[in-house]
């Protein structure tokens, strides 16, 4: 591990940062899985559905762009 | 006045699961503006396209290069930045604005949304108007000059300022996947852009960036690779994640899929950047990652893709009769396509062959016609019959658009496919005694030059059925009229106090405050004790984390945090940051250290002026100036390229495609009269060349008032000119120019070059590539009155074989 490690941050103690980070990665990623298959189906049923819901109640025409126009087709 | 049926469901679904006050109230949306960016969109797109079948045709036939503003190398940049910027940057706001506001349900602030539509068409033109007169950073997709960058920036603040106050003002408390890719793409692009575009003026339309060689390059791809994810992908993420549930009439196949795509998109995606520097001089260490974050990259994009394509279980019957759906089905699959080849093409072994070749553009095609392309038509027409409460004008055309489009993509990847692989194994083709068996770029080049035709025809396909769609939607918009749309919005409710005690005491705010700690104690003890404790804290991490899962503590943090728009946003940014950062500040310290000691010295203030005109007529675009670690390299070009060899180069020009050789050793390779006949006339030194005649530059003279002006913002970036190199720049250039001139009156009876003329500067810019220092030595510093020795800069510049 030390004959590895020493040769690579040699170049700069900074290297530190990516290897790190990548851990914190992995780390965050196993968090989010885990979190995700733990949760409840409903929550995720009822997030799922806030496109098809966007509680649209009427629509008109413009009356200052449409110039009057109907539909054609 | 009128009145028409929407086609949309007006059945209202309550999906919330949070408490909302009693009563309730509507808003009505004009859609406006949102109208304004999908007709830009459809405009710039045509534009764009067109000059993307111009360049097709200048590489298939030369003569098409028209006059110095309608070069290939000035034109390049245009069809880029006009299909990234104007065409997927309208439509990206128009579905952004349309998606948000219905899925936040808040209104659009009308002052800041009028000032960033017009805003935007006015950096759009401003672009077409100064890239074709040459006036470029000389940086893929970050060519606009330094007032225009500004501009870009305010707009696109503007664009933030706008959609945080759309999240401020909402009645909708959850945040649906949509908008978490919006924050991403609105945070990091801020965060990019600057960072590359950070620049010393020296005149009203030129700068130097502040990083420079391997740093400039690490950086610029740090920025070009994330323009494509954070501009091209994210936005179109949520782009699909909103559209395609609207057009199939169902929800989302998996909201648990898509909270992984999306944490682990952000973070990878950022790292992936090295991959376009594989191979090169940049450090083992970032190639490294890069190949290796891009590898993981296909988890995620295919876990997208896979969200995005069984959103239509149930539907796919629909695909046979409904347009939009037809082309959301391609898109998404496209996307998978390039996902899975951008990562393959991360392979080192595989990129040995791919880099510099057409495969590259048949890759960044399929993402930019098949993602990009089909994504947005299938928005634009689900969409502008939503806009105008009218139908398609003609589903039949729609059909005719999509089956054009796709077998236009086919014939153009396959183009690109054939013609980068062939390119590729040419280049490295040995002979029985184990020299180049091309020896000559030429031959490389004509070899290839029928795929070019055959990428033309591919092109003007999907360019013709992209007009027919324009045709359509104007047609569709005329059949009907610009509609009002009101919807229901709950009652806003208090707000409640933030319990910050629990918040503070609470486990994870904890952990990673002990965590940080061992980690802060690691960076100030040596060797293996510190290493000890890196390990201790990420052990602490892993099974801290684990322990409060279990502890079901974290059952509702992402719950809660979709709905708190402000931490979210935080969220996202530690997650960008800390890859670039991660990524960056090793090899910028590195850089620093480097400048110390190199033997490399900066250019002379000629050389410097022909360079920034190798970088204002976009040489680049076809020279590469890195010769990687291959035999088949070294033989062609000369000694593989070094940090040491790019180390004053602002902007770095290793390039991304060669369609011409790599001139990073081209110093010393052949005579000034070589150059400067193969620069008014190409095909008379190299028969066969698809290279533009530039011989306007033998009659365009440089401005050397302007010299002293751009040594002295180098000197302050921290290039070693001194005060009297700055002093005397305007003469030491007429000097040098002067030689260079009388070089070519002996040796070519070339009486009339003009020492003053832009080829002089580019042929003493040629001269010194790959050279340690200039083979020009002004008079006041000569000890005895002879040049620098030739052979002695010759050697320095390694050897090479023939081209």
């Amino acid at each position: 591990m030390r004959a590895i490690a020493e040769p690579f941050f040699e170049r700069s103690p900074l290297l530190l940062g990516p290897v790190f980070t990548l851990l914190l990665f992995f780390v965050v990623f196993l968090g989010v899985v885990l979190y995700v298959l733990r949760s409840k189906s409903l929550r995720f049923e009822a997030l799922s559905n806030l496109p098809l819901s966007d509680g649209r109640s009427d629509s008109t025409n413009d009356p200052n762009d449409a110039s009057g126009r109907t539909q054609e087709c | 006045m009128s009145t028409a049926t929407a086609p949309e469901s007006l059945v209202t679904r309550e999906t919330s699961d949070e408490p909302r006050a009693p009563g309730g109230e509507t808003l009505t949306f004009e859609d406006r503006w949102i109208r304004y960016f999908v007709w830009a969109s459809v405009l710039w797109g045509v534009v764009g396209m067109l000059v993307g079948a111009l360049v097709a045709l200048q590489l298939a036939w030369w003569p098409a290069n028209v006059g110095p503003w309608l070069t290939f190398g000035r034109l390049r940049p245009l069809h880029t930045n006009a299909v990234i910027f104007a065409f997927v940057g309208n439509m990206m706001f128009a579905g952004v604005y349309h998606s948000s506001t219905r899925l936040l349900r808040a209104k659009l602030h009308e002052g800041l949304t009028a000032f960033h539509f017009w805003g935007w068409q006015l950096i759009i033109v401003s672009a077409a108007l100064t890239l074709p007169l040459g006036l470029t950073q000389g940086k893929e997709y970050a060519e606009l000059i330094w007032p225009i960058d500004l501009a870009v920036a305010v707009v696109w603040l503007t664009f933030g300022a706008n959609f945080f106050l759309l999240l401020k003002n909402r009645r909708e408390k959850h945040l649906y996947v949509a908008i978490w890719f919006y924050i991403a793409t609105v945070v990091t692009i801020t965060v990019l852009y600057v960072l590359n575009n950070l620049a010393l003026p020296f005149a009203a339309t030129g700068s130097y960036g502040v990083f420079a060689g391997v740093q400039d390059g690490l950086v610029q791809w740090w920025y070009g690779h994330n323009a494509v994810a954070f501009f091209l992908t994210t936005p179109i993420l949520g782009i699909m994640y909103y559209y395609v549930p609207k057009a199939a009439d169902r929800p989302v196949y998996s909201y648990r899929l898509s909270i992984v795509h999306f944490w682990s998109l952000i973070f990878l995606y950022i790292w992936a950047g090295p991959h376009h520097l594989l191979n090169t001089a940049l450090p083992d260490w970032a190639q490294s990652l890069g190949m290796l974050f891009s590898l993981m990259l296909w988890a995620p994009s295919w876990g997208g893709m896979v969200n995005g394509l069984l959103t239509l279980r149930g539907a796919w019957d629909k695909l046979r009769t409904d347009p939009v759906l037809k082309f959301f089905a391609a898109g998404v699959t496209f996307y998978g396509m390039a996902t899975f080849e951008g990562p393959l093409l991360s392979i080192r072994a595989v990129n040995e062959l791919a880099h510099y070749t057409d495969w590259i553009i048949g890759h960044v095609h399929g993402g930019a016609l098949g993602w990009n392309g089909f994504m947005a038509a299938g928005m634009f027409y689900w969409l502008v019959p939503q806009l105008y409460g009218t139908k398609l004008y003609s589903r039949r055309a729609a059909d005719w658009h999509f089956y054009v489009g796709t077998l236009g993509i086919v014939i153009y990847m396959a183009a690109m496919y054939i013609s980068g692989i062939t390119q590729g194994l040419m280049w490295r083709a040995e002979n029985e005694g184990g020299g180049l068996l091309y020896p000559t770029f030429v031959e490389t080049v004509t070899a290839i030059l029928p795929m070019y035709w055959v990428r033309l025809v591919g092109g003007s396909m999907y360019l013709v059925g992209f007009v027919v769609m324009a045709w359509n939607l104007v047609m569709t918009a005329r059949s009907g009229a610009p509609v009002h749309v009101t919807v229901k919005v709950p009652s806003p409710l208090p707000a409640a106090p933030v319990p910050w005690g629990k918040v503070l005491g609470s486990a994870p705010v904890l952990l990673v405050i002990l965590v940080s700690t061992v980690l802060g104690a690691s960076a100030v003890l040596n060797e293996m004790a510190g290493a000890s404790l890196v390990i201790a804290a990420l052990v602490i991490a892993v099974l801290g984390g684990v322990y409060v899962q279990v502890r079901r503590v974290t059952q509702a943090v992402h719950h809660e945090l979709e709905g708190t728009g402000i931490l979210f946003t935080v969220l996202v940014t530690v997650s960008i940051l800390v890859g670039g950062i991660a990524e960056l500040l090793p090899t910028v310290a590195m850089g620093v250290a480097e400048r110390e000691t190199t033997r490399q010295t900066p250019y002379t203030p000629l050389e410097l002026e022909g360079r920034d005109v190798y970088v204002a007529e976009g040489c680049y675009t076809c020279h590469s100036q890195m010769i990687r670690p291959f035999t088949w390299e070294s033989a062609r070009y000369g000694a593989v390229s070094e940090t040491a060899d790019s180390i004053w180069d602002r902007p770095y020009q290793w390039g991304s495609k060669r369609t011409g050789p790599d001139l990073a050793r081209e110093g010393g390779r052949y005579p000034s009269l070589w150059h400067y006949q193969h620069m008014v006339d190409p095909r008379s030194t190299s028969p066969g060349s698809i290279m533009p005649s530039y011989a306007h530059l033998a009659t365009t003279p440089v401005d050397y008032e302007r010299t002293p002006n751009k040594l002295r913002t180098l000197q302050s970036l921290g290039v070693p000119y001194d005060a009297e190199d700055i002093d005397l720049a305007a003469s030491d250039a007429r000097e040098q120019a002067a030689v260079i001139v009388e070089d070519l009156r002996v040796s070519g009876d070339v009486e009339d070059a003009d020492p003053s003329s832009e080829l002089v500067a580019m042929i003493a810019y040629l001269q010194r590539l790959g050279r340690v220092e200039s083979s020009f030595v002004p008079e006041r510093d000569r000890e005895e009155p002879t040049a620098v020795s030739e052979a002695a800069a010759g050697a320095a510049a390694g050897g090479g074989g023939g081209r």
